[in-house]
């Protein structure tokens, strides 16, 4: 069986632990920023009212 | 507060450097898309070509022949098809306008195309068409995907209604501007005549009746930025005849048009100029913020390690000697 080498009621551990603690929050706080922008998207937008051109424009 | 400061640290580092990868692989994929709104027009033009003088069927030399090409998202359409597709859709109306050196009209040709808004693959749905026939897409057309690669593609000819490849053929600098070069050439194909004719009275359908048939040949070639996937200059060697029926008399064929399409100038600098700053926006999610959190998220990492150990040192040595505890079987 594998053994944890320190208990996580000696500083040491309990240091370790919180710094596990840390790197999940950072870890979960990035998801949860891509997750919440990408769900967001860009908006659509609006059909725009110029026309299919006939005619040459002077200029782009 | 050392020990606090620390642990702040290495959540701020973890958190960048996961941004890293997410940024990349994960947001750039969902959110880098053509706008369903966009607008664009062209002016491409052919100096010294041929052009058929439906008048008397024969061929004259012309000092230019214009190409007005509009672009316009269709929003209402493409929500339409997004709602059966189940992914972002974009429906492009464009009109391919042709004008003769008197600006007179030559032909006007309308088309649909509906693709993936981030992928550019095709989607296909009711209204796909070109000059009012029913065609089914395959390959790109007009514009490459994000992220082009050094490889050959498969590009939709829209006067031929066919699909067929468009090789890369190295990569060049375009006025400052790393591009990649891309050809195609559809040999000598039967193309149907457009819906609209450029004399009154005659259709595609009494054109049928005389027995004449319309052919084409074209080489293709694009200037392709390989980031945005967008063309910043375009050629076309453009070769269109009239072949057989009554039409023609006793002639075998007739040149209906031929010419060597190129940008105008002043919307290749435009291109140039438009591509160039979309260029940045693609690069600061494929690149710039990718490394950019990386570099960050082991600076802080760094950091975080840095104001652990002065921490160690101010609590004295030994301060976090390992209390011996019963090992904890798992």
């Amino acid at each position: 069986m594998y053994q944890l080498p320190l208990s996580a009621g000696s500083p040491v551990g309990r240091f370790r632990m919180r710094a596990l603690i840390a790197a999940a929050t950072g870890l979960a706080l990035a998801f949860a920023l891509v997750l919440a922008l990408t769900e967001l998207g860009t908006p659509t937008g609006e059909t725009s009212p110029k026309p299919l051109l006939t005619t040459v424009p002077p200029h782009p | 507060m050392h020990r606090r400061a620390g642990l702040i640290l290495l959540a701020l580092a973890v958190f960048f450097a996961a941004l890293s990868p997410l940024t990349r692989w994960y947001a750039f994929p969902r959110l880098a898309k053509i706008p369903a709104d966009q607008y664009q027009d062209m002016v491409l033009v052919a100096k010294d070509a041929t052009l058929l003088d439906y008048g008397t069927m024969t061929e004259r030399k012309v000092p230019q022949v214009t190409i007005v090409q509009t672009l316009k998202g269709n929003v209402e359409a493409s929500e339409r098809i997004e709602r059966t597709a189940g992914r972002d859709v974009v429906v492009w109306d464009g009109l391919s306008y042709v004008q003769g050196p008197d600006g007179e009209m030559v032909s006007k040709i309308p088309e649909r195309y509906i693709f993936d808004a981030h992928t550019q693959e095709p989607v296909h749905a009711r209204g796909e068409m070109v000059d009012g026939d029913p065609v089914r897409r395959e390959g790109l057309e007009f514009k490459w995907p994000f992220l082009t690669e050094p490889r050959d593609y498969e590009y939709f000819d829209a006067q031929a209604r066919i699909t067929a490849p468009i090789h890369y053929k190295g990569t060049q600098d375009f006025r400052g501007v790393e591009v990649y070069y891309f050809e195609q050439t559809i040999p000598w194909t039967e193309v149907p005549f457009p819906r609209i004719m450029p004399v009154e009275g005659i259709t595609r359908e009494t054109v049928a009746k005389t027995g004449t048939t319309r052919w084409y040949t074209t080489v293709r070639k694009f200037w392709v930025e390989p980031v945005t996937g967008a063309p910043v200059y375009g050629e076309e060697i453009h070769k269109e005849e009239l072949r057989g029926g009554t039409l023609l008399g006793d002639r075998e064929k007739v040149t209906a048009f031929a010419g060597h399409v190129k940008m105008r100038e002043d919307y290749i600098d435009h291109t140039v100029d438009l591509v160039t700053s979309q260029r940045v926006v693609v690069l600061l999610m494929t690149s710039y913020l990718p490394w950019g959190f990386l570099g960050l998220g082991l600076l802080l990492l760094a950091l975080a390690l840095y104001v652990e150990a002065r921490g160690r040192r101010a609590r004295g040595p030994g301060a976090e000697e390992p209390v011996t505890s019963e090992p904890v079987t798992a």
